[in-house]
């Protein structure tokens, strides 16, 4: 019966990889095997916090991937189709490969929060879904009421550094106080400026070691670091 | 060719497609007998799950439309009695036009159509007991009328009650689904009339619910004259925004996924009721299902495989569906709306120019509807030049324009239908939005329909250059594929030019129409240059035959001005329809006679000649009046006897007309006192046809003319069952006792004669 409606789908939603345009099986899904593991790589960075642009007020980074085409795909249509089955594999796979800092053991996971007005343009917060598989796996606590974000930004992929800055300034806010350490999660980390905004409140309500962790970080990071 | 195959290669469902298309073109064009076929299918089916699959499963799809057809072609046959009976019947639905409730009732198979001018009150699911004369929808009685027969057909439905019937009783039905979303529609519709007022509450009902009978008939115009009269309609367009509408809700509300699949799924059945549940509805919301499961199974969705798939389990439910002007309008849109996507999508990938256009949001948008409105267009531009004979040029503009603003109307009108109860200040609101939207719309379309220019014509082009068109245009919009676009496109034009060169060489047909036009007379003469008109039927007590059967005709041949109108003599059934003809049509020479009739008619015409810059003559016995090659001799009447006559119809103009070495005599209404005069005029009146005097009263055709004329053809032009009991059987007896053949526009519809090289042929059209 299963196999039956199985191949039925085949039938009316054939598949196609986005990579290599090869039919894809029951099992995968956007890409082939094969391209799949041609384009996800384990950044292998560990604590890259001393490379980022801005990291005045941050411990500790760390993303998991580099940020290819695959993992584009899957953060795209997380955010625009709602698919949410892939993700917590991709993650499984990164947290057995990656190690936890020992200050982390007691952290509190915040995602990084969207403003309310895409929020509720989105349905949801990617960075939502990301943390609570985090917290499942890691065994940590999940606090998304803590860090609110006040000022609508635009999207920063044009801006320069100092743009981006200037753009993140007063933009996060707190609602109370922060707990000691703290991992903020985001989808992709690329200069810092979000996650450093976000530190810098939670330094000034109390906290004493601030980490983030991201799913992916851009492999070209010249222009960056 | 490879373009072809490798499409096939990526959407399983188009492997299965064109052998099912093939079955249903088989199964229409040819007979089978049935037992051997579903022996054969039989067969095929049980040895269907062994390795041979590959084999039998395309053989089983060809086979299949072949015998749904043919079953159904042998039920039809027992078709239902007609004549007086007594019926039992269930209401399937009840649909409001404008001056008449559509009752379909389900009898058995068969649909029957119940036309019911006052109101009573019964719902979908009671079954009705109905005494009365049961009619056959009657096939198009003049070229270029609107097959209504053909249309009642296409929904099923094979008779008609209609003034001579009684309903008995009424069974009240049990509850069902049926009649809780017919409750529920009435309602919506009642809320929405009272949400927005005069004069757009109609237009509103339109838009949501597909119901028409509110809307105004100039504002129906409207929108047909622009092409985009599919807006009310309710279709893929409306499904799209519904469907839009229930996924921002469903996010707003941060469903699951699974929730989020049902309550989209649930929205989208519950409109489809509301909405009367047309097929094109259907269609749209199994699309929309179908995308909606697509995303809840974290498919990517290939809309061409959907759309594929759609139309492969709707045609395998009922194969005649693809002859549906519905059907095709439907997958031809949603066709041409892909394909204009795709190869525009190729053509940016290969410009810098356009990549850099498409960087600014609101460039992307325009961009992106211009390319779907054209694509919706060229989708249709076959079935709709083919069935329609013209092509609304600024549809695709306006389509820019009116498509959003419908959205949003329909978004609104939604909202109303569905919170209006809970508080009637937010519906106060809405009413006030949604009668805005519908203003600016009503506005819009207004203003573009004092454009120039609103139609191109295809009347008289035929089905294979419009073929050539259409190909000719898919290959110049090929953009992507500059290979086989340019080659094709000249194919197209080699093609394209023998058809004109054809055309042109072919020596022009001279034909006489005698129209049907009920109790009166109307006839067109065309030697391919020139149009005459003689007497365009009548007009007047809610009937127009200028409007219902003339201009229709004339539209249909490509004419568009006519060189000569013959006003036989004023009586309404003679001149009635030219009242609405000269609004539309120039008329260069209108000939009249010397006459003291008056009434408020004949004044009525006289003045649009003059408004339409005619020319009235007023033709005297002997006159000799030649255009082209025909020949139009005046016999009567003298002006002086026309004025001496009592009886007007003895005062109408009765002229020979000669085409090469055939003949015509028209006589008008002639009766007994003119035909006296008339009969002196000895071998001037033989002619080969004849349209027989006053309808085949027993006051004209006197024995001294009959022997005159003896015609191979005798025309009678006259209404079934007439208040005068024309035509008289004597007369008919004495036309064919000289040896004419007779035809009656009461029983064999217009009348046709065609002369070519190879001499006279007459076809009436109900044979």
């Amino acid at each position: 019966m299963h196999s039956l409606l199985e191949s039925f789908e085949q039938f009316i939603y054939p598949q196609y990889c986005n990579t290599c345009d090869t039919p894809l099986s029951e099992v995968e899904q956007l890409f082939c095997s094969k391209c799949r593991v041609n384009d996800i790589q384990f950044s292998k960075l560990g604590n890259w916090v001393r490379q980022l642009k801005t990291h005045k007020n941050l411990d500790y980074a760390h993303s998991f991937y580099w940020f290819g085409e695959v993992i584009q795909a899957y953060i795209h249509h997380l955010k625009y189709s709602g698919w949410d089955t892939f993700l917590p594999r991709l993650i499984n796979n990164a947290i057995r490969e990656s190690e936890l800092p020992k200050q982390a053991t007691e952290a509190v996971l915040i995602p990084i929060p969207l403003h309310r007005v895409r929020q509720r343009d989105r349905g949801f917060n990617q960075a939502m879904v990301i943390a609570k598989e985090l917290a499942q796996q890691w065994n940590l606590k999940l606090d998304d009421k803590m860090l609110k974000r006040e000022k609508y930004t635009q999207s920063q992929t044009k801006l320069s550094i100092i743009e981006r800055q200037k753009n993140m300034y007063m933009a996060f806010h707190m609602l109370k106080d922060a707990p000691k350490a703290v991992l903020l999660i985001d989808d992709v980390l690329t200069t810092g400026s979000t996650v450093d905004a976000c530190a810098k409140q939670l330094r000034e309500r109390g906290s004493t070691w601030v980490g983030v962790v991201t799913l992916a970080t851009p492999k070209i990071k010249k222009i960056y670091r | 060719m490879s373009y072809f195959l490798r499409f096939v290669q990526r959407y399983p469902v188009f492997k299965f497609l064109p052998i099912q298309v093939l079955g249903i073109l088989i199964g229409v064009h040819f007979n089978f007998p049935l037992i051997p076929l579903y022996i054969l299918f039989g067969i095929f089916f049980l040895v269907l799950f062994t390795r041979y699959f590959q084999i039998t499963l395309p053989i089983i799809i060809l086979l299949m439309p072949i015998l749904v057809l043919q079953t159904g072609d042998s039920q039809n046959n027992s078709a239902l009695p007609t004549g007086e009976v007594l019926i039992e019947a269930q209401v399937e639905d009840i649909q409001k036009k404008r001056n008449s409730d559509h009752i379909i009732l389900n009898a058995g198979k068969k649909r029957i159509l119940l036309q019911m001018t006052d109101t009573l009150s019964f719902l979908p699911g009671d079954t009705l007991i109905i005494r009365g004369k049961l009619k056959i929808p009657q096939s198009p009685r003049n070229p270029g009328e609107f097959d209504y027969g053909g249309y009642l057909q296409s929904q099923g439905i094979q008779a008609i009650f209609h003034r001579d019937f009684s309903i008995m009783e009424i069974i009240e039905g049990r509850s069902s689904v049926n009649r809780w979303f017919f409750m529920m529609r009435e309602g919506i519709h009642h809320r929405l009339t009272e949400a927005v007022g005069h004069p757009y509450a109609g237009l509103a009902a339109g838009l949501l619910l597909g119901e028409k009978s509110g809307i105004q008939v100039e504002m129906k115009e409207q929108f047909r004259q622009l092409g985009i009269i599919h807006i009310l309609a309710v279709s893929g367009l409306h499904v799209g925004f519904v469907l839009l509408v229930l996924t921002v809700l469903a996010k707003i509300a941060v469903l699951p996924k699974l929730y989020r699949f049902l309550f989209i799924t649930s929205g989208l059945l519950f409109y489809l009721g509301i909405s009367g549940g047309a097929i094109s509805v259907m269609r749209a919301v199994s699309m929309a299902i179908l995308y909606t499961y697509g995303n809840f199974r974290e498919k990517e969705i290939l809309p061409w495989s959907i759309v594929g798939f759609t139309a492969f389990i709707f045609l395998l439910i009922d194969p005649s569906q693809l002859f549906s002007l519905s059907f095709q309008l439907s997958f031809g849109a949603v066709g041409g709306i892909l394909f204009m996507l795709s190869q525009f999508r190729k053509l940016t990938e290969n410009n810098e120019w356009l990549q850099s256009l498409r960087r600014h949001t609101s460039f992307r948008w325009l961009m992106d509807a211009l390319v779907v409105s054209f694509g919706a267009q060229l989708g249709t531009f076959l079935p709709i030049a083919l069935i329609f004979g013209e092509i609304p040029v600024w549809a695709f503009a306006a389509n820019l324009v009116i498509i959003p603003l419908a959205g949003l109307a329909v978004v609104t009108a939604l909202i109303i239908s569905l919170t209006l109860p809970i508080t009637t200040v937010l519906g106060d609101i809405y009413g006030q939005a949604l009668w805005g939207e519908l203003f600016l719309m009503d506005k819009v379309s207004l203003f573009m329909n004092h454009l120039p220019v609103q139609m191109i014509s295809f009347h008289g082009w035929g089905v294979f250059p419009l073929i050539i068109l259409f190909v000719g245009m898919i290959a110049l919009a090929s953009v992507s594929q500059n290979r086989y676009r340019f080659r094709s496109m000249l194919v197209c034009l080699l093609l394209g030019n023998f058809f004109i060169w054809t055309h042109i060489l072919e020596s022009p047909q001279f034909t006489v129409t005698f129209l049907d036009v009920g109790q009166g007379d109307a006839c067109v003469i065309e030697d391919g240059e020139h149009t005459i008109l003689v007497d365009a039927g009548y007009a007047g007590f809610g009937k127009d035959y200028g409007k219902r059967v003339v201009l229709p005709y004339l539209k249909h041949k490509g004419i568009d001005k006519i060189d000569l109108m013959v006003m036989t003599h004023p009586h309404a059934d003679h001149i009635g329809g030219l009242e609405t003809v000269l609004k539309k049509i120039t008329i260069r020479e209108i000939w009249d006679t010397h006459n003291d009739f008056e009434s408020s008619v004949y004044d009525r015409i006289l003045k649009g000649a003059e408004q339409n810059k005619s020319t009235i003559r007023y033709p005297q016995p002997g006159d000799i009046y030649q255009l082209g090659e025909m020949k139009l001799t005046i016999l009567y009447p003298d002006s002086a006897i026309a004025m001496s006559m009592k009886n007007i119809n003895n005062s109408s103009i009765v002229f020979r007309l000669d085409y090469k070495d055939h003949s015509f005599l028209f006589i008008g209404d002639a009766e007994i006192q003119a035909e006296r005069i008339l009969a002196n005029l000895d071998s001037l009146l033989n002619v080969d046809v004849l349209k027989v005097g006053h309808h085949g009263s027993s006051t004209s055709s006197i024995m001294s003319m009959v022997n005159h004329v003896s015609p191979k053809y005798a025309v009678i032009s006259v209404g079934k069952n007439n208040r005068y009991g024309h035509p008289s059987e004597n007369i008919v007896q004495r036309w064919v006792d000289i040896g004419a053949e007779v035809f009656r526009s009461d029983e064999s519809g217009a009348v046709i004669i065609a002369v070519d090289g190879e001499g006279m042929s007459i076809n009436p059209m109900i044979p």
